[in-house]
Formats: C-alpha cells, structure tokens, sequence
C-alpha cells in the first residue's frame, strides 16, 4: 500500500510539474519517455524476467501502430476503441511468435524474433497499397477528450498515467506467484516443469505482456502524431527497446524506468547528430553487458547498499512451533497400498537400452531404494516417472490415475515430485523463492487475480509462504532463507532442492542421488530427515549410491543392471544376493 | 515459357548458392563452438563494401562513386577483392570472437547474441560514415549483358556466383572429410574436450571458426553485390535468409546447411515468380512450419537433453 | 613417472576429490577403485588436464604439469580413454585413429603402419574400419576408444571405466586387452568400478571412497581385503 501512495505520489508531481512546461519539444521527449517505458516494462517481463530473447519487437510496435491507423482511417472506428484493439491485435501477433518458442530454443528462437521483426518491417514498406510504405498513412485520429484531441500537456498526462497503471500492475504480477514462475523459466526449465509450473503456458504469456505493452506503445505513437510510416519501424527499433532494459537493468522492477529515463535523454541529446546516435546505443548495449550486468538499478542498488547497510536484511520471522509440521495433501486410501505401479517400461536410445521391461511397485509410506552399477538406467526410470522423457513402450500409473503421458508439469502438480542427480536449484533465487516456486502448482490464484492484486492472490501469498516456512523450518533452513540459493554450501542446497520438492505436498518424492558430494556426517543427517519425512507420511523413492544409507533407511530395495531388474526385496536380502555382488564388482578374471 | 522457368532456376540457384555460402557460415561457428555472429549481415554488407574499395584502389579510381565503371571489375582485379574482402572479413571475425563472443561464451543468458549484435549495431554505423547510406553500383568481371541459354536470359554474375558458391562447398567439404584440419574441427563440433585429448588445440580450432565463418560473409557480399548492388542495409536481409536455410537443412549439419540455402533460393524466386511481395511471408513460413515439424531441420539429427 | 600431491578437484561448490596424493611407477599399472561418484574419473579428469586443479600439484616425468592444457599434456605422453568412451560417432574408425595421432603430424605411411599394429591388436577393428563409430557395438567403441588413446604413442594410458555399460563376456575381453598392453611395457592407470577384475590385474592400487583415498595397496592385498568389499556395498562395517 505504500507503494501504491508513494508512486501515485511521484507520478502527480511530475503530472503538475509538466503543466509547466511550455516547450513543446520538452513535452514531447517527457511523452516519448512515458512510450518507452511502456515498451521497457513488458519487454522486462519477458528479457529479465522469463529470459527470453526477442529481437523483434519493433514489429509488435508496428502491429500497434497500423492498427490504430488503419483502424480509425479505413473503418472509422473510434480511437479509443482502436487502441484497444491495437493491444488485443498485438497480444495476437505476441501469441504468433511465441509459437516457435515452444520448439526452438537459445539463438535460433532469437534468430525466429528478430525475422519476425524483419517481416514486419519489409510487410510495412512494401505494402504500400495498404500500409502506405514510405509515404505513410495520414490523418490517424487522435485520442480525445470529450471530443477534443488531446493537447501535447494531455497527451504526457495520459502517457504518465499509462505507465504508472503498467508499473503497479506488473508489480503486483511479479512479486508473487507469476513473477517467480518467469523468473524459473529464465533460470532452468527442466527444473521450472519439475516444480510444477506449466513452462509453454508461462512463456506465451511473457511473450504477451511484452507485446501488448509494446503494441500499445506503438499506437499512442500513430495516435500522437497521428501520422506513421514504415521508417518507424526498423531494426534499430527492436535492439533499442533491447537496450532499454539491459542498460536499465533486466530483472528489475525500475530498471525500465531508469532505461527509458537515461536512454530517452541521451538520445534526445545527441538528436542533431543521427549517425552518432546507433553508434551511441551500440557502445551503450556494449558497455551493459560487460561493465554493467545489473544495468542502472543494479548500480543504484549496489551504491544503495554500500550507503544504507542493513535496510536489505529483512527481518525474518520465526515461527516458534516446537513441532514442525510438513504440509502435506490429503492421502487417498490407507496407508501400505500400492500407490504407484510402473509396467513394462521400455526406453531406447539409439543402440543404449536404459530401461528393458522394467516394472515397478511403489507402496505408500515406505522408503525405497534404486541401486545399481553406473548407466544401470537408474536416472532414466525416474525420468519416466516424472515426464522428463517418455517412455517408448509400458504404463505407469499412480493410484489410478494413468501418467504416463502427462506433461511434467502435471504429473508434479498431481503429487509426484523430484530432485535431480545434478543439482537443479534455481541459483540467483533465495531459498525462500525456491521453495515458494515448489509450491506454484498448490496455489489458486489466476492471472487477473494476481495482475489486479485481488484479496485471493494476497492471501493464496500468505498461506504458500506460511507453508514454505513450515517446510524451511522442517529442513532446518529457516535461517537461511533470504540467502540466495547458489551462494549457499553444497550441503545446504541439496538440502534447499528436497525443500522446494516438499513444498509441492507430494505423495511420492523421487530423489536422484540426494547424497552425493555429501560428507559422512551430512550424509547421516540426510537419512534421519528422510526418515521423518516418510513419518510424514510421504512415500520415498531414492536412487543411491552411498550403501550404508541405503541399507539403514529403506524398506526395499530394488537393483538395475544394464536396464532390467536383477533384484529387490528387503535390504538385507539384496544384500547378499549374488547377482547383485556380481553386477556391482564384477566377476574375477580368470586370464590374470 | 520455359525459358522464364530456366530463367528463375538459374537466379533462384545462384541466390540460394550464396544463401548456402551464409548458412554454411552460421553452422561453422555454431557447430564448434554453439555460438554464432548475430552480426553476420553487416559482414556481408562490409564484405561488399571492402570488395569495393579494392576495386577501386587497384584500379585507381577514386572514391565516392555510386557506379562502379565497369573496367574496374575486369580481369584479375574482381578476384582479387574478393580475396581482399574474404581475408579482411576474416580478421574481423577474429576480432569479434575475441571481444564479443569468447567472453560470454558457454555462460548462462546468452549474452553473445546481444554483444555481437552490439558490435553488428557499431559497425555500421561505422560502415555508413565511410560509405554513405546509398548503395553502390557495382559490375560484374563478365559485364552486365545478357546471356541466352535455350532462349532464357541469364545474368553472367550469376554464373559465377552459383560456380564460386560451388567450388567453395566442394573444397570446403572436401577439407572437412579429408584433411587433418577438417578432422579436427570435426572432432572438435563433436567434442571440445574428447578433442582436447587428441592433441587439438580447441581454441585455435574456434578462432579458425570464426576467421573463416566470416571470411565466407565477406566472401559473399563481394559475390552478391554486382547483382543486388552494394548497401550497408543489404546484409541483415540475407544472413536472415540464410539462417532460414541453415534451420530448413539443420544448423548442426554442413551439408545440410548448404542443402537448405539451395532450397531457400530456389523458392524464393520462384514464389517471386509468382508474387514478387509474398516472398518474405512464404519464406518465413516455411522456417515455422518446419520448426513446429522438425526443429532439427530436414538434414539434421534430434539431439538429447541429459538430465 | 606420475605423482599426484595433495590434489583437490571441484565442480563449483562440489568438490569430488580432496587431498589425493597418488603416484605411478614406469611401466606399472595401477588402478583406481571405488564406487560410484567415489570421484575416481574426476581424478583422472584432472590428471588429463580436463579439470582445473583448485590446489595441490601434478608432476609428470618431474615437470610440474599442474596448470598445462589438456593438448600439451597429450603431447607429453599423457593419452585418456575417456569415461563413456567419446568416440567421435559422426566419424569413421580410420578417421578416429587418426585424430588420436593427431597432433603427431604423421606421413601417410606412417600412419597407415601404426594404425595397421592398432587393428592388430583389436582385429575386430579391423573389419569395421570404415564403418562410423556409431554403429559400432559397445564393445568396439571401447577398444576403439583405446586404440585412439594408443595411437598418440603415450608413456601413461589412463583408462576410465573401461567395462562401463558391457557384457561381462565383453568386459572379460577388453581386460584380457588391458593384459597384453601390460605385457608390451605401457604404463597404465586404470579406473574401474569393478573392482574384483580392476585388482586382479594391477600391480599396486588405491581405494577411493568420497573423494578421499581410503586405501592403497598391491592389487592381491586390496583383493582379498573385507574393507574393499564394504566400500561398495556396507556389508561389514558401517561407519554411519
């Protein structure tokens, strides 16, 4: 709330402020900054915090931009309604490229972006029977006021007002749920599907917001000048609004402000000389990524806190319950039913055959190991189970409930959850926001209700973090919580990682090696919280290789060699199973 | 009729010959060191530009000229710029290897698109203090007329194109399959550690990428701009093109790669046949379908994610 | 010939190895044992030069190799036959031998007589000569893998699990491979999972357990020590 007041605050001062400004070309740069902010602050969503690259916004401006003009020229739509439709039309075009997202990844989807850009830019210059090309389209209706266009003094007015609703709407989006769930995508997908969030969906809608905020940006243009044509619309375009964020500083909440602010200036400045002005944002985009990462606001944060130290340590708050509790989701059925079967799983890749016909019984409440020799296909069986890869042949099932080919994200939200061999945390995260993120699947708020900041989100907000400092409590993280994850001891994070899978409620937990790079004494440590967390009534699956943790913990054992099941039982039976000795030490060479 | 067919053929063939070249050029640095020039068409377009100058100096003409007179193309000289061009390409290749791309390589965020960008974005601005935004005239070593093979018009340059183009892929292929160098950057796309164990020096082998991936852009301006004419704005409208191609063909594939430049060229012109303006839409179409269908394009093979 | 001092080797945070200090004679063969993630291929990683060393030393022939490139050391006569094998599928047999020599600058001759004495101690190789590697069994990719090491003429083969993934009539052969190399005078440190053949073979070894070096030993002694067995699979002495 003092947000709210402190930034409506800001924007009527400077709303006051510009009605005493009488030049008009001052006027028109405080409007351009308003515009470019609008383009920075969804280009934010997507760039710092989803993490994608799009190199081709210039095109979802352009998508804006003729729709007004078209819009309110050929159909005489009105031009309150034409903007409208120019945010729906370049929503539109950002589902469209968001579409080769779902399949490409790293620098050809970039390359993808910046095409579409190109297209957009050669559509517009070229189609001149319908777009105007170079010549342009005249006579764009201006926004109005009671029937009057809007003056240059309005214009800035409704531009600061735009930008001020922008910014507390996307505040309130991500600063909870929705922000998390991006920032996941930026850092690890595999993981961000693991912990249950829905990765396509999420990015679409990155992709989205980015276009819509741009689109708009794109018609407020058309509408101002009430004129547009196809020199608008260029590449430069697109590596500017790019530039606007990282030099800002991607991944901040007012590192568009500050980039759209600084950059507009500048430009502003250098306006007599043209050539200069590329030269300048490339040097600038140079100098973000190398010297500043964090662009401006990591460098007004950085000074911030060298000046103000102790304002970042947020006070924690210690729940005092003696007895630790997890949160758990209501079993169905009692306690020792079966409550995941695998049949007849069958994986090949290429000539390697990590799973032959491997079936699997799971029973609710018990530990059960997976052991075996070193490409046994240990990782592969627990990649099935979870939808990391699909099986080629056989069914799994939990409860009765058919997952064998649900998405990843389901099959979490539905009660499985998982660690990885190789450590999946999401680094730059704290470890609150980690173990927050494992609960995205439990929560009920949507969209509008978070992009509103509606009671249901604030209190679906209070309740996952009520949960996640149960669970940090339970693991003995509590102190830790503000720190970020990767800045934490190895130990630790394999810790925070069983944290965050607890935080979905699972029914079953599937850990792939939680001891490796363990020392003995954390290695013990790891077993007692194992064992109290099946006393929580959550079934167990573990893949191991540290025996006497094994033996001590499980309840059965099952053993793979070469993709098929060689043995299980009880741990001592295992044990001493021959095959099972053979598989791990081999058999002695008679020709030595 | 057929003469307009064989007409579109030919062109369709030496356009997509240079497309092929550009691909070729993205698959080379991306298959040795998984990162690529983002700055690839202001490659191309400075190729051109330095192919132009070196006419000019070798035949002792002065500069400024929006039409290149035809004697200054003649004999040895156009050959010989376009080593100038390939070679100077070549250098700044090095150059943003080393600034641009090797410090954000293997990290996390990708910031090499957007460094190399940056460097793409200076340069020309650079390019259009030297040269200007217009775009210069530039002839071909054979001349400008026309030839008539079974009644069709065929431009001479694009002869030479699809043959340099040509020549070019088969040595290159060649090298690749044979040579003790080719087998190491092979060994090294496959590998850069298993490649390390055989003696290979990686990070010669990636400067060496990077050095002739952009040798081949500015190879290319010089082949493409008797035809297109020499413009700084002309690049980024072909490495898009051939990076389409080199998605249509597979980006880990050479051959593929070069397959794919053939095919974009020929459908180009085709389409254009047809409807000159629709030739970007049907050709960015076609990358989407074949993303949504074949990520790893035609040629290519489906890589795993290990988890 | 090789001596390892207190070497430490991290992945990040995660450190695989500490304090290792191991040594290897000219013309023995030592081997590695352990379970998995023990940090035995780490180990060997670092010793290539594929790993950054974070403290401790590595001398080779007594020259300080520590912070050498993996390149230079093949170059002295360091050659890895690398865990997983890596042969470079999209190339043939003939092709992979001849990346092994790579850096030796050969006459075609020359290459042609030394790949001949690899394909006769791996005839099987022989047959598939211009076969890709991907289409070569497990198996052959290994002995492919070894032949390629081989093929750099190095003073000390590191081999990296050799027996990972095979049948055990595959890993009877590719160790019976690993004898006659013994034989022919190469210096071999083995790394190997399966520790009952590992030690049969080896004239002296050292037991891995979390990244430590536990035991060390002729390879007889470690054969028939209960403990060896323990570290595998907590039979007899439980230390948790």
């Amino acid at each position: 709330m003092r947000h709210l007041i402190g930034v409506v605050a800001l924007v009527a001062i400077l709303a006051f402020a510009a009605s005493f400004i009488q030049n008009e070309f001052y006027l028109r740069t405080l409007f351009m900054i308003c515009v470019y902010y609008l383009c920075a602050a969804g280009m934010n969503v997507l760039l710092g915090y989803a993490g994608q690259k799009s190199l081709g916004q210039a095109g979802l401006f352009a998508a804006g931009a003729y729709t007004v003009a078209l819009l309110t020229t050929l159909y005489g739509l009105g031009p309150w309604t034409s903007l409208l439709v120019a945010c729906v039309v370049s929503g539109v075009f950002g589902v469209l490229i968001a579409v080769p997202s779902l399949r490409v990844k790293g620098p050809s989807l970039a390359m993808v972006t910046l095409a579409f850009g190109i297209v957009v830019e050669k559509l517009v210059a070229e189609g001149s029977d319908i777009f105007g090309g170079a010549m342009g389209i005249y006579a764009i209706q201006p926004l109005t006021f009671a029937g009057v266009p809007f003056t240059t003094l309005q214009w800035v007015w409704f531009g600061l007002a735009l930008c001020l609703a922008t910014h507390v709407l996307l505040r309130n989006l991500l600063v909870g749920r929705f922000g998390r769930a991006f920032l996941s995508l930026q850092a690890d997908e595999i993981a961000a599907g693991a912990v249950g969030v829905p990765v396509y969906r999420y990015k679409v809608l990155a992709f989205v917001i980015a276009a819509v905020t741009c689109g708009l940006a794109g018609a407020l243009v058309a509408q101002q000048n009430q004129y547009i044509n196809s020199d608008f619309i260029n590449f430069n375009l697109s590596i500017f609004i790019l530039l606007l964020v990282l030099f800002g500083g991607s991944g901040s909440l007012y590192g568009p402000l500050l980039g759209s602010v600084s950059l507009v200036i500048i430009g502003a400045l250098l306006a007599r000389w043209t050539w200069l002005e590329h030269f300048v944002n490339g040097a600038l985009l140079l100098f973000a990524l190398f010297a500043m990462p964090k662009g401006l606001a990591g460098l007004l944060g950085s000074l911030g806190a060298r000046f103000n130290p102790g304002r970042s340590s947020a006070a924690t708050k210690v729940v005092s319950d003696l007895q630790p509790k997890l949160p758990t989701r209501n079993a169905e059925g009692g306690a020792a039913t079966t409550l995941l079967t695998a049949d007849n799983l069958n994986k090949a890749f290429g000539g390697v055959v990590p799973a032959k016909d491997v079936s699997l019984r799971l029973t609710r409440g018990h530990i059960h190991a997976l052991i075996g020799p070193n490409g046994a296909g240990k990782s592969t069986l627990i990649n099935m189970l979870t939808g990391v890869i699909r099986a080629d042949r056989g069914a799994i099932k939990l409860l009765d409930d058919d997952i064998t080919q649900r998405k990843v994200h389901d099959i979490c939200a539905r009660g499985v959850a998982r660690t990885f061999q190789n450590l999946r945390l999401f680094q730059d995260l704290s470890v609150r926001a980690n173990v927050l993120l494992g609960q995205h699947s439990r929560m009920k708020n949507g969209f509008f209700s978070s992009l509103f900041g509606l009671p249901l989100a604030k209190r679906e907000e209070a309740r996952a973090l009520m949960k996640v400092n149960a669970i940090l409590q339970f693991t003995e993280l509590l102190q830790h919580a503000d720190t970020s994850a990767g800045s934490l001891a190895y130990g630790l994070q394999r810790r925070v990682e069983l944290a965050r899978a607890l935080a979905s409620e699972p029914q079953l937990l599937l850990l792939d090696e939680p001891a490796a790079g363990l020392n003995p004494q954390e290695t013990a440590e790891l077993g007692q919280l194992l064992v109290r967390i099946r006393n929580e009534g959550i079934t167990i699956l573990l893949i191991e290789h540290h025996m006497d943790l094994v033996m001590a913990i499980s309840d059965h054992v099952v053993v793979l060699d070469y993709g098929q099941k060689i043995a299980e039982g009880a741990p001592e039976k295992v044990q001493s199973d021959p095959r099972v000795m053979e598989a791990y030490l081999g058999t002695t060479v008679e020709a030595a | 009729m057929l003469a307009t067919y064989i007409q579109t053929l030919v062109s369709g063939l030496a356009i997509g010959g240079v497309y092929a070249l550009i691909a070729l050029s993205f698959s080379i640095t991306f298959t040795t060191t998984k990162t690529m020039n983002f700055a690839q068409g202001e490659f191309i377009s400075f190729g051109a530009f330095i192919g132009v100058a070196a006419l000019l100096l070798l035949s002792g003409l002065a500069g400024g000229l929006t039409a290149i007179p035809g004697e200054a193309a003649a004999g040895w000289r156009y050959p010989a710029a376009a080593l100038i061009a390939t070679v100077v390409a070549g250098v700044m290749g090095v150059l943003i290897f080393l600034l641009a791309v090797r410090p954000f390589a293997g990290k996390r965020g990708m910031n090499w698109v957007m460094s190399t960008i940056g460097f793409g974005v200076i340069l020309q601005s650079i390019g259009l203090t030297i040269w200007g935004p217009a775009p210069v005239m530039v002839p071909s070593p054979l001349g400008d007329g026309v030839l008539r093979i079974a009644g069709a018009g065929v431009r001479p340059q694009e002869l030479i194109v699809l043959a340099s183009a040509i020549a070019i892929m088969v040595i290159f292929d060649f090298v690749m399959r044979r040579t003790r160098i080719g087998k190491a950057m092979m060994a090294v796309a496959h590998s850069p550690q298993t490649a390390s164990l055989m003696g290979i020096n990686v990070n010669t082998v990636m400067i060496g990428a990077f050095a002739l991936s952009s040798g081949l852009a500015g190879l290319a301006g010089v082949l493409i701009a008797p035809i297109a004419s020499a413009s700084l704005f002309m690049g980024l409208g072909f490495a898009l093109k051939a990076f389409s191609g080199a998605i249509i063909g597979g980006l880990t594939n050479p051959r593929g790669c070069i397959y794919g430049g053939f095919i974009l060229g020929v459908l180009e012109s085709s389409v254009g046949l047809w409807q000159a303006q629709w030739k970007e839409i049907v050709v960015f179409s076609l990358i989407i379908l074949v993303l949504a269908f074949r990520p790893q394009g035609l040629f290519g093979h489906a890589s795993i994610d290990k988890v | 010939m090789l001596n390892l001092k207190n070497v430490h080797l991290a992945y990040g945070p995660i450190t695989a190895v500490r304090d290792a200090s191991i040594e290897v004679q000219q013309g023995e063969v030592v081997a590695i044992v352990g379970g998995n993630g023990a940090g035995k291929s780490t180990l060997l990683k670092g010793i290539a030069g594929l790993m950054p060393v974070d403290s401790g030393q590595i001398s080779f022939e007594n020259n300080d190799i520590t912070r050498m490139p993996p390149h230079v050391r093949v170059a002295r006569g360091i050659a890895l036959s690398p865990e997983g094998r890596q042969v470079f599928s999209d190339q043939s047999v003939y092709d992979n031998l001849t990346l092994g020599a790579y850096f030796r600058r050969l006459s075609k001759e020359a290459l042609e007589a030394e790949i001949e004495e690899q394909f006769k101690l791996f005839p099987r190789l022989r047959e598939r000569r211009s076969q890709l590697a991907e289409t070569l069994s497990g198996g052959e990719q290994q002995m492919l893998a070894i032949a390629r090491a081989l093929m750099s003429k190095p003073k000390l083969l590191l081999l990296d699990e050799p027996s990972l993934g095979l049948a055990p009539k595959i890993i009877q052969e590719i160790f019976a491979i690993i004898v006659s190399l013994r034989k022919a005078g190469i210096t071999i440190l083995l790394v190997e999972q399966m520790a009952n053949m590992a030690l049969a073979i080896a004239d002296r070894a050292y037991v891995l357990e979390t990244g430590r070096v536990t035991m060390t030993g002729t390879g007889q002694q470690l054969l028939h020590d209960p403990k060896v067995r323990a570290a595998y699979l907590g039979v007899t002495h439980t230390a948790a």
